[in-house]
């Protein structure tokens, strides 16, 4: 199953991405997992040109805040991050 | 303590121009008087150090290539940091106080002697640079595409620019309100760059983050011609920046439309500055620059969710209590807006 990230925003304004296949089971953990770092759904009230990230899994789209991501799932974010083009 | 609250207090610019000269002439023998005797006795005779101008508080902080913030603080030696992009920051952030405290009368971010604290080497080959709401931080780029974001010092001057929208008009960071954001940012970032290098509006190159995206033919986003700042980059592709209403983008406002393309749609409203500063001509500080300032402080005419069509009226109406009705800088605005596209 595809797992993709988007990045967007960040001073230059680029939108990026980069995509991974994982097994199905990985796919729901990570849905699950990222939950808690999810970002809520409106412009940020004070910060300004950060980069925002979007996980896209099947029909499932998460926004979500880079600095809250569980320990656990840093390696793979980091992998995509690391591929983004 | 004392000192930080007599430095932070606003004085106006002539105030400080007479200070200056007053010193001048005072300064040679009380030199050797001062440097003789400690604070307390300077304190008894009435005098009050550095109490007389307001000064910046810069501090430079390093992240050490990690995410938490500020990180250490970094100390300057009498030659300057020995860290390249600590020296670099800390001259950035001096040049941009410089500009609003002499030119516009405002001491600092806040208006009131905030220090301005900057945070270097953020993260692993961290490619972006940011306002996060109490302060400026700083990667290091990945080398390839990007270099140090400490590169330029417009990018300073922008980051430092969110900064003061905070405590002014608040901009909503979305949609047309967003870009205007953005612009007001790109725009006192290219006069930080302009005053610093004593460039007139031909000089200039009006564009922004020249250096940090690696490649002569690069830069990050041009003013005088939005859309050009980079064509065919292997890794980028092409600008994707507007300089007219026509070609506004209309994106969601999502992430995923980095809010209604706050970082595109900014292409406008900047086009129309680099045209009313080109057409006024001189510095461009002196003159469109003024008008730009007062109109992005003016809360009443610039609301958090300001249009395009606000942003005019608040310059046009500037520019008439500035320079009057029938003046070049009044002028220059409408043609500004006018060949932007924007009624």
């Amino acid at each position: 199953m595809k797992i993709r990230l988007i990045q967007t925003g960040g001073f230059a304004g680029l939108t990026r991405s980069a995509e991974i296949d994982v097994r199905e089971e990985e796919a729901n953990a990570l849905v699950q997992r990222l939950a808690s770092a999810a970002a809520p759904h409106q412009p940020p009230a004070n910060v300004r040109d950060a980069f925002n990230h979007v996980l896209v899994i099947g029909d499932k789209r998460i926004p979500f805040s880079l600095e809250d991501t569980p320990e656990e799932l840093k390696p793979t974010i980091d992998h995509l991050i690391a591929n983004l083009s | 303590m004392v000192d930080k609250l007599v430095e932070s207090g606003s004085k106006t610019v002539s105030t400080r121009g007479i200070e200056n000269k007053f010193r001048s002439y005072r300064f040679r023998s009380d030199r050797i008087f001062f440097s003789a005797v400690g604070d307390s006795v300077r304190a008894s005779l009435g005098f009050r150090r550095r109490a007389r101008t307001a000064k910046p508080v810069l501090e430079v902080y390093t992240a050490g290539n990690n995410t938490s913030l500020p990180g250490r603080l970094l100390k300057r030696g009498k030659s300057g940091y020995s860290d390249k992009d600590a020296e670099r920051v800390y001259q950035g952030g001096m040049h941009t106080w410089n500009l609003y405290y002499e030119m516009f009368g405002r001491n600092s971010i806040d208006g009131n002697g905030m220090a301005i604290i900057q945070s270097i080497h953020y993260g692993v080959k961290y490619q972006n640079a940011f306002w996060n709401g109490r302060q400026m931080v700083y990667g290091d780029g990945d080398g390839t595409i990007f270099g140090s974001f400490t590169s330029d010092v417009d990018i300073i001057g922008h980051e430092l620019t969110h900064g003061v929208m905070q405590y002014s008009t608040n901009l909503d960071y979305q949609s047309q309100s967003g870009a205007l954001n953005e612009s007001f940012s790109d725009v006192f970032g290219i006069m930080v760059k302009q005053r610093m290098l004593n460039q007139d509006v031909k000089a200039s190159d009006w564009l922004i983050g020249a250096n940090v995206l690696i490649g002569d033919e690069y830069a990050i986003r041009s003013m005088k011609e939005p859309g050009s700042a980079y064509r065919n980059h292997p890794v980028l592709g092409s600008d994707p920046q507007p300089a007219t209403m026509a070609d506004y983008r209309d994106l969601p406002n999502t992430p995923e439309g980095d809010w209604g393309g706050v970082h595109i749609n900014s292409g406008i409203p900047n086009f129309a500055f680099y045209v009313a500063a080109f057409n006024r001509g001189g510095y461009a500080w002196n003159t469109i620059g003024r008008i730009w300032y007062t109109a992005m402080t003016d809360t009443a005419r610039m609301p958090h969710d300001a249009t395009f069509a606000m942003a005019r009226e608040a310059t046009l109406y500037h520019a008439r209590q500035l320079f009057g009705e029938g003046s070049l800088e009044l002028n220059a605005v409408m043609q500004g807006w006018k060949e932007a596209g924007v009624e």
